[in-house]
C-alpha cells in the first residue's frame, strides 16, 4: 500500500522527463566532484609517501625546543648528546606503537669533483633506518645507503649531472664543524637518485649518520625521526610522547610530517580550496535544479495539492511529500553519479595518462582513488541541500488557498 | 427509488434564512463572503443563514456567480467566511487553524468534485484508500473495505486501474467511493454531474442516493442541473449571494 515515500517515488517517475534533468544534473556534478576528490586523494597519498618515506621525514620528528630557530647559531645547545640520545630512545621505545626511532643530523657545504664545486645539503641517517623507512613504500626510489660502506653516499641526480658524478666516483665534501672549524672529507658515490623535487634534485645528499658526525666533528644527533606502527595515531602519539619526554626532563617540540613538509601543506591547501570551489558550484547547481523542478511540479500539480489538502492532508504533509520527491531525485542522482564515478575512475586508472606535476622532476601517472569519505560527505550535502531546496516551493504550495488551488486550471 | 422532495418554506422563516427539516448537522448564521477580483470587491455571499440536517440530500442551486460554490466551500471548511458563524455538529469551527480544519475535514467531510480530482499516480483502489491514509487510519481491514465500496459503485473489475484508464463516469464513481470510505458525516458534492452525460449523471445520482441510505450520510450538492433535483430531499436557491428560495 502506498505511503508518502512511495507516492513521492511514483510522482518522480510520472514526471520522468523533468525529474531526469535534475537527476542528471546531480549525477554529472557529483561524478565530476567525486573524480576530482579521488584525484586529490591519490595526490595526497602520493605526497604522504613522498614526505614520510621519500623525504625520510617519518611520522614525527623530535627536536629540542628552539632547535629550528636557534639551532644553526648554537648547535651544541640544541643537539642531543650521547646520554640524552640513550634516554630519549628509552622513553620512546617504552611508549609503544613505534616501529622506528632514527637519529638524524643535517649538514651543508660544498661538494667538489676536483675541478668544480657546488653547494650541497645532506642528511645523515643510519643506513638500516633508511631501508626500514622506505620498506614496502618506496623500495625502488633510490637514495639507498649500504651499512657496509661507512663513507658511501647517495647523490641526487641533477647534482651528479652538474659535477659529472657517477656511481663509484669520489666526491670531496667541505663543511664546517659544529665548532666552526673547516673540514673536508672524501666520500664514495654508491647511488644516484631522483629526489622527485626540482628544488632539491641538484643539491641533496643522503649520507651515513656516523659519516656526518665525523664531518661535523660531533657525537651528537640533531633530532629523532619516529615511524609509527599506526599512522592514524599521529596526533595522539605526539601528545603522548610530548608529555612522556617532558616527564623525563626533556624540553622538546614534536613536529608531524605534515608540518615539516611545506610542499604537502601547500598542495593540500591549494587542492582543498579548488575542491571547495568546485563543490560549492555543484551544490548550487544541484539545489537550483531541484528547486526548479519542484517549483514547476508544484505549479503543475496545484489542483492535486488542493485535492489532497481538501481530503485532510496537513501543511507538513504537503512539504513532506515534495521533500520526499526531492530526496528521491537526489538519491537517483547520487546513485547514478556514484556509478559514473566508479566507471570513469576505472577507465582513467587504465588509460596510462601521465603528466609532470609542478615542482616535480619526473612525470607521474594520472590515477584516481575512490575517496569514500569525501564521496559520502558530498552525497550527504547534496541530499540535505535537495531537501532544503524543496521546502520553499512546497511550503508555498501548502499555504495556498485550497479553493484557489482546486480552481487552478 | 422513492425520493421525497421537501421544500421547507414556512411563513415564519425569515428571508435569506433556511432551517433544516430534521436534527441539525450544521448551522450557518449571517455568512458574508467578500473577496477582491483585481481592484473590485466581489460580495459572493451577503448574509446567508442556513441549517443542514443530518441525513438529508440538500441541493444549493442558482445561476453562475450566485455564490453556490462559495457557500459549499464554506460548509466544507475549505474556505472561511468574511463574517458570520458556523457550527458543525454542535462545535464552532471558525477560528480553527489550517491544520485543525484539515483534521476536521479528514474525520468528518467527504468531497466529490466536478472534475473528479483523482490522484493520477494512484490506482482506483489506492485513490479510495487515500483519505484513510492521510488520516493515518489504514489497517488490515481498509483494503477489503475499499474493495467492497468499489464493488458497490460497480468498479469491481477496475480496482487496480489507473485514473487515465477510466471513463468520466467511472472516475466519478471512484470519487464517490473515496468520499465515503471514512464514513464522513457530511459529503460535499460540487456539481458532480457537470462533466457527465445524461445517462451517466442519472446513474451517478441513483448511486449516491442509494449510498446515502446505506451510509446514513448527509449530502450537500451545488448544481444547476435541473435533472438531478428529483433526487434531493431539499433544494435551496441562491441568487446574488442571498437565499432566494429554500
Amino acid at each position: 500500500m502506498m505511503n508518502t515515500f512511495s507516492l513521492a517515488l511514483r510522482n518522480v517517475l510520472r514526471n520522468r522527463h523533468r525529474s531526469l534533468a535534475s537527476i542528471l544534473a546531480i549525477a554529472t556534478g557529483l561524478a565530476a566532484i567525486n573524480l576530482f576528490a579521488g584525484y586529490i586523494a591519490h595526490v595526497y597519498g602520493g605526497l604522504q609517501i613522498q614526505a614520510v618515506a621519500g623525504e625520510r621525514l617519518g611520522h614525527l620528528t623530535i627536536l629540542k625546543s628552539g632547535m629550528l630557530m636557534e639551532g644553526k647559531l648554537h648547535p651544541k645547545k640544541y643537539m642531543f648528546d650521547q646520554a640524552e640520545m640513550a634516554r630519549v630512545r628509552k622513553v620512546v621505545e617504552a611508549s609503544g606503537g613505534v616501529r622506528l626511532l632514527s637519529p638524524r643530523i643535517s649538514v651543508s657545504g660544498m661538494a667538489s669533483n676536483g675541478n668544480a664545486s657546488t653547494i650541497f645539503i645532506g642528511e645523515g641517517i643510519v643506513a638500516e633506518d633508511s631501508r626500514m623507512l622506505r620498506e614496502g613504500l618506496y623500495d625502488d626510489a633510490g637514495g639507498k645507503l649500504d651499512p657496509a660502506q661507512k663513507y658511501g653516499i647517495a647523490v641526487s641526480a641533477d647534482l651528479a649531472k652538474l659535477l659529472h658524478y657517477q656511481v663509484g666516483s669520489t666526491v670531496t665534501l667541505m663543511t664546517s664543524t659544529i665548532d666552526g672549524q673547516a673540514n673536508a672529507m672524501d666520500a664514495q658515490i654508491i647511488d644516484v637518485f631522483n629526489t622527485g623535487n626540482a628544488n632539491t634534485n641538484d643539491k641533496y645528499l643522503v649520507m651515513p649518520f656516523s659519516f656526518v658526525q665525523v664531518l661535523l666533528d660531533t657525537e651528537r644527533a640533531e633530532r629523532f625521526v619516529v615511524l609509527l606502527a599506526d599512522e592514524t595515531q599521529l596526533e595522539a602519539k605526539r601528545k603522548q610522547l610530548q608529555s612522556q619526554l617532558a616527564a623525563a626532563g626533556f624540553d622538546v617540540e614534536i613536529k608531524t610530517w605534515k608540518e615539516l613538509s611545506s610542499f604537502y601543506t601547500q598542495v593540500r591547501n591549494l587542492f582543498d580550496m579548488i575542491f571547495a570551489f568546485i563543490a560549492s558550484i555543484v551544490f548550487v547547481i544541484a539545489a537550483m535544479s531541484i528547486a526548479n523542478t519542484i517549483s514547476m511540479t508544484v505549479i503543475e500539480r496545484t489542483r492535486e495539492i488542493g485535492t489532497v489538502r481538501a481530503l485532510g492532508m496537513r501543511t507538513f504533509g504537503v512539504v513532506r511529500l515534495f521533500s520526499f520527491e526531492a530526496a528521491w531525485m537526489a538519491a537517483f542522482g547520487i546513485g547514478i553519479g556514484l556509478a559514473v564515478t566508479v566507471l570513469l575512475a576505472w577507465l582513467v586508472n587504465r588509460s596510462g595518462i601521465s603528466y609532470v606535476p609542478p615542482n616535480s622532476s619526473y612525470a607521474v601517472e594520472l590515477l584516481v582513488d575512490l575517496d569514500w569519505g569525501r564521496i559520502g560527505m558530498v552525497a550527504l550535502v547534496v541530499m540535505l541541500l535537495s531537501l532544503a531546496a524543496a521546502i520553499l516551493p512546497s511550503l508555498k504550495a501548502a499555504r495556498r488557498n485550497i479553493v484557489d488551488a482546486l480552481a487552478f486550471a | 427509488m422513492i425520493v421525497e422532495l421537501e421544500r421547507s418554506i414556512g411563513s415564519d422563516t425569515p428571508a435569506n434564512s433556511v432551517a433544516a427539516p430534521g436534527k441539525e448537522l450544521a448551522r450557518l448564521t449571517g455568512i458574508h463572503k467578500s473577496y477582491m477580483q483585481g481592484q473590485v470587491q466581489v460580495d459572493a455571499l451577503r448574509g446567508v443563514d442556513l441549517s443542514v440536517a443530518e441525513r438529508e440530500m440538500l441541493a444549493i442551486c442558482g445561476p453562475s456567480g450566485s455564490g453556490k460554490s462559495t457557500l459549499l466551500n464554506i460548509i466544507g471548511l475549505l474556505d472561511e467566511p468574511t463574517s458570520g458563524n458556523i457550527v458543525m455538529a454542535g462545535n464552532p469551527v471558525l477560528g480553527m487553524t489550517q491544520n485543525q480544519r484539515a483534521d476536521f475535514r479528514s474525520e468528518s467531510v467527504g468531497f466529490i468534485f466536478q472534475t473528479f480530482n483523482l490522484v493520477p499516480v494512484l490506482s482506483a483502489l489506492e485513490n479510495v484508500l487515500l483519505p484513510l491514509s492521510l488520516r493515518g487510519k489504514l489497517d488490515k481491514h481498509s483494503t477489503s473495505h475499499a474493495t467492497l465500496l468499489l464493488e458497490q459503485v460497480g468498479l469491481k473489475a477496475h480496482l487496480h486501474a489507473m485514473p487515465d484508464r477510466l471513463s468520466g463516469g467511472q472516475r466519478q464513481r471512484v470519487s464517490i467511493a473515496r468520499a465515503l470510505i471514512g464514513r464522513p458525516r457530511l459529503v460535499i458534492a460540487d456539481e458532480p454531474t457537470a462533466n457527465l452525460d445524461s445517462d451517466t449523471s442519472m446513474m451517478v445520482m441513483d448511486l449516491i442516493s442509494s449510498l446515502r441510505r446505506d451510509f446514513d450520510t448527509t449530502f450537500v450538492f451545488s448544481t444547476h442541473d435541473e435533472r438531478i433535483l428529483g433526487h434531493m430531499s431539499r433544494v435551496v436557491q441562491l441568487r446574488d449571494g442571498r437565499i432566494a428560495q429554500g
